[in-house]
């Protein structure tokens, strides 16, 4: 806990940060959710979140660092609303698990990261974590609060659920 | 070992500067929820508020009485860290004043001659406080030559068997004050069965 000059201290710390922080947390979020509005928004929360944080006294820093955590839980918090409201995780996974999970020595890239734009709520938010950010299973088994051995399930099928839409191609969810 | 032919997805974030209106909007929502402006006793006008967008509406609040409210002011900021929250009188010698901590409000005032509270004794306040301001408060008390009545040290009691960092000061007209590591945290359950 810190006295109100510590608070203070920290609010100008953050304000003074937020200039060289802003690019670096929107880019983080632009990168992965593909939408400028939905990145503001969720720029927006990860800064507000940073400001109760500053008025609860629950940190004592706050670095670019910080605040990229703080992004990208509010991006799973996102993909776990889409899910709620999708309910399509089942019927995607089921699906999945028909199909082999064969992918080629060399990809491509782009069309790779288009067809993920394609793939459900969770399984987007698996393979973000894990191959976009190269967070380690257990790390990405944390975040989104599954055992590891769920998760690996979970990976599994969503990388067969990528193929496929790699496969087939077409324009990303926003532009169909 | 097999290399993962996803792993060619890995990105490197680019900075991305977002519009412009977003970022002055962010930021002005952001200096509005941090308008927390608590200023020494210097400054600040008689009975001016300086708190400006944060409100502490404490639910019990402590009182003590001094003999010389200025010296008390200053030594309670000075040392503790306490912030003038508004005060009454001359700037150096204020007759009341309320100091902020944290989320707390105490008050202290000229000691009276003519009703009950003239005769309250010394009193003893605890704060609490993260353990870098702990120390920190610890070391101007020492470089100040306050009366250190129990020097910083860690401690335990039956109800913080984990232990909590804390020292206990005299202030100059005896009353003592001590500043300590949080201790453990209470739930309360009200009337209709809510915690709160």
């Amino acid at each position: 806990m810190i006295e109100e000059a510590g608070v203070r201290s920290l609010a100008d710390e953050l304000l003074e940060l937020y200039p060289a922080a802003l690019p670096q947390v929107y880019g983080f979020l632009l990168a992965r959710c593909g939408d400028q509005a939905l990145a503001e928004d969720l720029t927006a929360e990860t800064f507000m979140d940073a400001v109760s944080a500053v008025q609860k006294a629950s940190v004592e820093t706050i670095t670019v660092g910080w605040l990229i955590v703080v992004a990208r839980r509010r991006l799973i918090d996102h993909w776990r609303r889409l899910e709620r409201e999708r309910r399509s995780l089942r019927l995607i996974s089921h699906d999945a698990d028909q199909t082999t999970d064969p992918w080629d020595e060399v990809i491509d890239v782009e069309a790779a990261r288009s067809a993920l734009e394609r793939v459900g709520p969770t399984h987007r938010a698996v393979l973000t974590l894990r191959y976009l950010d190269g967070l380690s299973v257990p790390e990405v088994a944390h975040l989104i609060e599954r055992s590891v051995h769920a998760t690996e399930g979970l990976l599994q099928r969503a990388r067969v659920a990528l193929r496929r839409a790699y496969e087939e191609g077409g324009l990303p969810r926003d532009e169909a | 070992m097999k290399r993962d032919p996803l792993d060619q997805l890995r990105l490197v974030t680019e900075p991305v500067a977002p519009g412009l209106e977003f970022a002055d909007e962010l930021e002005g929502r952001m200096r509005r929820a941090l308008d927390v402006l608590l200023v020494p006793l210097s400054g600040v006008r008689e009975g001016e508020a300086v708190m400006q967008t944060r409100v502490i509406e404490p639910a019990v609040t402590s009182g003590v009485a001094y003999e010389d409210v200025g010296r008390a002011v200053r030594w309670l900021t000075e040392i503790l860290g306490l912030r003038v929250a508004r005060h009454w009188g001359p700037q150096d010698q204020p007759i009341f004043a309320y100091l902020a901590w944290r989320t707390e409000i105490l008050s202290v005032w000229v000691r009276p001659t003519d009703n009950p509270w003239s005769e309250v004794g010394p009193v003893s306040i605890g704060l609490l406080a993260d353990e870098q301001t702990v120390e920190s408060a610890y070391e101007r008390a020492v470089a100040a030559g306050a009366d250190v009545v129990r020097p910083l040290r860690v401690e335990a009691n039956p109800a913080v068997p984990e232990g909590y960092l804390g020292f206990s000061l005299r202030d100059p007209e005896g009353n003592l004050w001590s500043m300590y590591t949080r201790g453990p945290r209470f739930e309360v359950v009200n009337e209709e069965g809510e915690a709160r």
